[in-house]
């Protein structure tokens, strides 16, 4: 590793860019949600990817791992999915001297990348089993906690369509998620390449590019990123305005929202513009930085009030009009 | 933190101080071009002179440096500054960050990095070139207005001294006239005549009333009053006292009439006799003074002195026979008084025929005491004793004695007039008041209803063509209404077929048929001459016995046969009322209280 920080972050970047290169070897397209999901895995967070099915979620997910060198696991979440079976469980199991004693089953949650696919389809008992391991990267069984492997990333899916039979994600859960990322239809010059790729005789296939110390080393020079004053002072405003009836609230907050961010909302902000500043190659995280991820880290936390619901208005148009009118500087 | 930093952002908060500056400058500049502007124009219009004109031209210039100088001063965070510079330049905030790490107490590697990197962005930076000095916002409206100014500078606006005296001020309006104009003038004219009565008359007390009065008049005219001032000094306006004539001089007058019916008699005494029957004094002592004379002159023929003193022999006799009757009259009332003061009569009641009977008596001697009778009687013992100047000289006495009674009538008159002159004075100025009081009510009502309020509706006559036609309206209580007249045969109720027209005017009144008709005649329109080709007309002549005195009658050709009258009403009123005044002042057998009468009416239909 090298020694200064410009080199450090030279490094960075060129992992950073180098990872999106090979995924993007597999994944048309979506250059937005491989950079949210990398920066969400080197910031240690989790990622909530909403999009219909067939856009190549879980092929993004799994082409990930794969490039990574990191253990992956896929849960497919159904109605009967019990938390054991996400965790793991206790089994009876006889030892060579015919001793039988219980043996900590593991389940799929120990892996560093855990893909929930369709996750609201499970009842929401299961889906709280993700909540401690998510939260606090380790679970508790029979009163025994085992820790997670690190990194550990959970990147669930889920379907914006079908809601019939689904357990829409409480918004303690969705709080759990640093980004929600929506993946949209591919354009048609993207669809035209992923019909080339994956008709033909031979996929391409996605090599591993650097594997755990290097995503533990990115994730801690992450956290070394400085923010000044004024910046993260935006951050905080920014969080503070989609609050209704707050000082910094913007009349359309007071109109449409209900909730606004919580705490863990200027964190993901902040976490999330500290990646896109070592991406860039700063070496301080710029209003810019804010702004780009505001979106993805907000609009899972904003909860809107009836008139909001029922006039349809979308998260995002709330974020982008907040953005618009909170002045950079405090007045 | 490195001193490129620091030197770029100190370069880019002078920049946006300059430019606030401009900002506040033009901001300057555009109050002062309006401002400017509205002055020239003022000065223009000769509203504002020069000296205030160049004193607002430094003021207005104060105010463009002024503007300049707030912008400059207004305090620009480091932070503002180098935000703005990172912006325009494309630096991610580089500059900003790099400035807040500066000032950290612990930097970490990361930091150090920060600024560096700060530092090689700063290195070569060209402030001017990313913060350009923009052109101010208000300097198109700021310059639109300097032409306007310039346009209206060089241009002359033609401009006189009438138009001047409607663009300035205007003084507050007179206080409306309390008494209307003309009756103000009357009334003064009336004044001022009977204050050359007075001057002839020598009557200083009424004179100085009357000059009070007329003084009175021409404050009210100029409109140069304070009401309560005025009523203060009409108040203490003093009124001729109410003298009457005495019984003596009553007596006196009563036996003029008789003498000159005596007087007539004879040719000698017909110019006297009927003087005195027309009671008018003047030309009756002027005769007698005539006759005097001739008699002291001896210019009397035998015969001529004969018929005199037979006429006169006439006249005392009736006199004579008069006082001896007045006399018999006052011993018997003396006799009843003595009688009545011995009779034991309750104390009240003989007190009060105790004192009748007193002023009967008392009456009676002043009638006996008749100086103008007893200078007739002395001239005919004279002229029996053929001492014809002592007869001349006591009918000069009589004469000068009948002078005295003219003039003693014409100060009676004159007092009377001069009670009528404050009378109407009062009444006038109550009237112009009420007047006053009821436009202030009207308004009050108005604004009280705000547009809702009942409004009384003066509904015109109806106009038939025949007299007998009745209007089928009824009366809903709120309307003025006049009887409906015949529009072409001038008089009458008007047909059921032009009462409707009124009808649609009225809605919602009871209709049974009890009220006068109203409506106005379907051919006809506002303004337009009346067609009298089809009216009927009936002459009625109006019988009456001789001999059971005078009758007289007058046509008035005032209603016009054909069109409007064109006469004015004020014209038409001041001739009647003149002629009413004059032929009450003659007759003088006419009651007061109907003279009052007649007078009310005519205050009553004055024109306002």
């Amino acid at each position: 590793m090298t020694d200064t920080v410009e080199a450090k972050v030279e490094q960075f970047r060129r992992h950073f860019t180098r990872l999106g290169e090979e995924v993007s070897r597999v994944i048309v397209g979506h250059h937005e949600i491989i950079e949210g999901v990398l920066t969400c895995i080197l910031s240690g967070g989790h990622a909530l990817l909403e999009g219909v099915p067939g856009l190549g979620k879980t092929m993004l997910v799994r082409s990930l791992a794969d490039a990574l060198k990191l253990a992956f696991s896929r849960i497919q979440f159904t109605p009967d999915l019990m938390p054991a079976d996400v965790i793991g469980t206790n089994m009876i199991v006889e030892d060579e001297h015919g001793h039988k004693r219980f043996e900590f089953q593991r389940g799929p949650v120990f892996a560093n990348i855990l893909l929930a696919d369709e996750i609201n389809r499970a009842t929401p008992k299961t889906q709280s089993a993700l909540l401690e391991a998510m939260q606090e990267q380790r679970v508790t069984v029979a009163r025994s906690t085992y820790e997670l492997h690190k990194p550990f990333f959970v990147l669930a899916t889920q379907n914006p369509l079908e809601m019939e039979g689904t357990y829409p994600l409480p918004e303690a859960q969705l709080d759990r998620f640093l980004f929600k990322l929506q993946v949209r239809f591919p354009s048609r010059d993207e669809l035209h390449a992923i019909v080339e790729r994956t008709t033909q005789k031979e996929s391409p296939s996605v090599s591993p590019v650097f594997g755990r110390e290097e995503i533990l080393w990115m994730s801690q020079l992450l956290r070394e990123v400085p923010v000044a004053r004024h910046v993260q002072d935006y951050a905080v405003r920014l969080i503070e305005a989609t609050h209704p009836g707050s000082p910094g609230a913007a009349a359309i907050t007071n109109k449409y929202i209900r909730y606004g961010a919580s705490p863990r909302g200027a964190q993901a902000v902040l976490l999330g513009a500290k990646a896109r500043a070592l991406v860039h190659g700063r070496f301080a995280v710029s209003y810019d930085d804010l702004r780009a991820t505001a979106k993805a880290a907000l609009r899972h936390r904003i909860i809107l009030n009836f008139e909001g619901e029922a006039e349809g208005i979308a998260t995002d148009g709330l974020i982008d009009d907040i953005l618009k009118t909170l002045p950079e500087v405090a007045p | 933190m490195p001193e490129d930093v620091g030197r770029v952002i100190g370069r880019a908060r002078r920049r946006i101080r300059l430019q606030r500056a401009i900002e506040g400058a033009t901001l300057g500049l555009l109050a002062a071009a309006l401002t400017s502007l509205i002055m020239v124009l003022l000065f223009k219009l000769r509203v504002v002179d020069e000296a205030a004109l160049v004193a607002f031209g430094v003021a207005a210039a104060g105010a463009v440096v002024l503007g300049a100088l707030v912008g400059a001063l207004l305090k620009v965070p480091v932070i503002a500054a180098a935000r703005a510079l990172d912006a325009r330049a494309d630096l991610a905030d580089r500059l900003g960050s790099a400035w807040d790490f500066g000032h950290s107490a612990e930097r970490t590697p990361f930091m150090e990095a920060a600024i560096r990197d700060a530092s090689r962005a700063a290195n070569g930076l060209r402030v001017g070139t990313f913060l350009r000095l923009r052109a101010p916002s208000h300097l198109r409206a700021a310059l639109l207005l300097l032409c306007a100014l310039g346009l209206l500078t060089v241009l002359r606006i033609p401009i006189d001294d009438d138009t001047l005296a409607a663009v300035a001020p205007r003084p507050p309006p007179p206080p409306p006239p309390l008494v209307p104009p003309f009756q103000a003038a009357l009334a003064q004219k009336k004044v001022e005549e009977s204050q050359k009565e007075a001057k002839r008359l020598e009557d200083r007390k009424t004179q100085k009333i009357l000059q009070k009065l007329e003084q009175l008049w021409k404050d009210i005219a100029s409109r140069k009053f304070d009401k309560r001032a005025l009523w203060r000094r009409i108040a203490a306006l003093q009124r001729p006292d109410g003298a009457k004539l005495t019984e003596d001089e009553k007596a006196e007058l009563g036996r003029l009439k008789k003498t000159g019916e005596a007087m007539k008699t004879a040719a000698i005494g017909r110019r006297l006799g009927d003087a005195l029957g027309r009671q008018d004094l003047e030309e009756a002592q002027r005769a007698l003074r005539d006759l005097a004379r001739r008699l002291q002159d001896k210019r009397l023929s035998k015969k001529e002195r004969s018929e005199l003193e037979r006429a006169l022999k006439r006249a005392t006799d009736k006199t004579r026979k008069e006082l001896s009757s007045m006399r018999r009259k006052l011993e018997q009332l003396k006799k009843q008084l003595a009688k009545r003061k011995l009779e034991k009569l309750a104390k009240n009641k003989k007190q009060r025929e105790l004192e009748r009977l007193s002023k009967e008596l008392e009456k009676l001697q002043s009638m006996l005491s008749t100086k103008l009778s007893q200078e007739l009687m002395d001239a005919l013992r004279k002229m029996k004793k053929y001492e014809d100047a002592d007869a001349g000289r006591s009918l000069e006495k009589a004469a000068e004695r009948m002078k005295q009674l003219m003039k003693r009538l014409r100060q009676l008159r004159l007092a009377a007039r001069t009670r009528d002159h404050i009378r109407e004075m009062k009444e006038l100025l109550r009237r112009g008041n009420q007047g006053q009081r009821d436009d202030q009510l009207r308004d009050f009502t108005l604004r009280a209803g705000n547009g809702q309020g009942e409004d009384i509706t003066l509904l015109l006559p109806g106009q038939g063509k025949e007299g007998e036609g009745q209007g089928d309206q009824g009366d809903d209580g709120r309307s003025l209404k006049r009887p409906g007249t015949c529009g072409k045969c001038g008089g009458g109720h008007p047909t059921k077929e032009h009462g409707q027209a009124g009808k649609q005017g009225q809605q919602g009144g009871p209709s049974d048929g009890q009220g006068p008709g109203i409506g106005t005649g379907s051919n006809l329109k506002l303004g337009q001459a009346t067609d009298l080709k089809d009216a009927k007309y009936r002459d009625v002549q109006l019988r009456g016995k001789k001999g059971r005195g005078e009758s007289t009658s007058e046509i008035f050709m005032g209603a016009a046969t054909k069109g409007f009258s064109r006469v004015g009403y004020k014209n038409v009123y001041l001739r009647y009322k003149e002629a009413v005044e004059e032929a009450l002042e003659k007759n003088k057998g006419i009651p007061h209280g109907y003279k009052r009468i007649v007078e009310k009416y005519f205050e009553m239909i004055q024109p306002r």
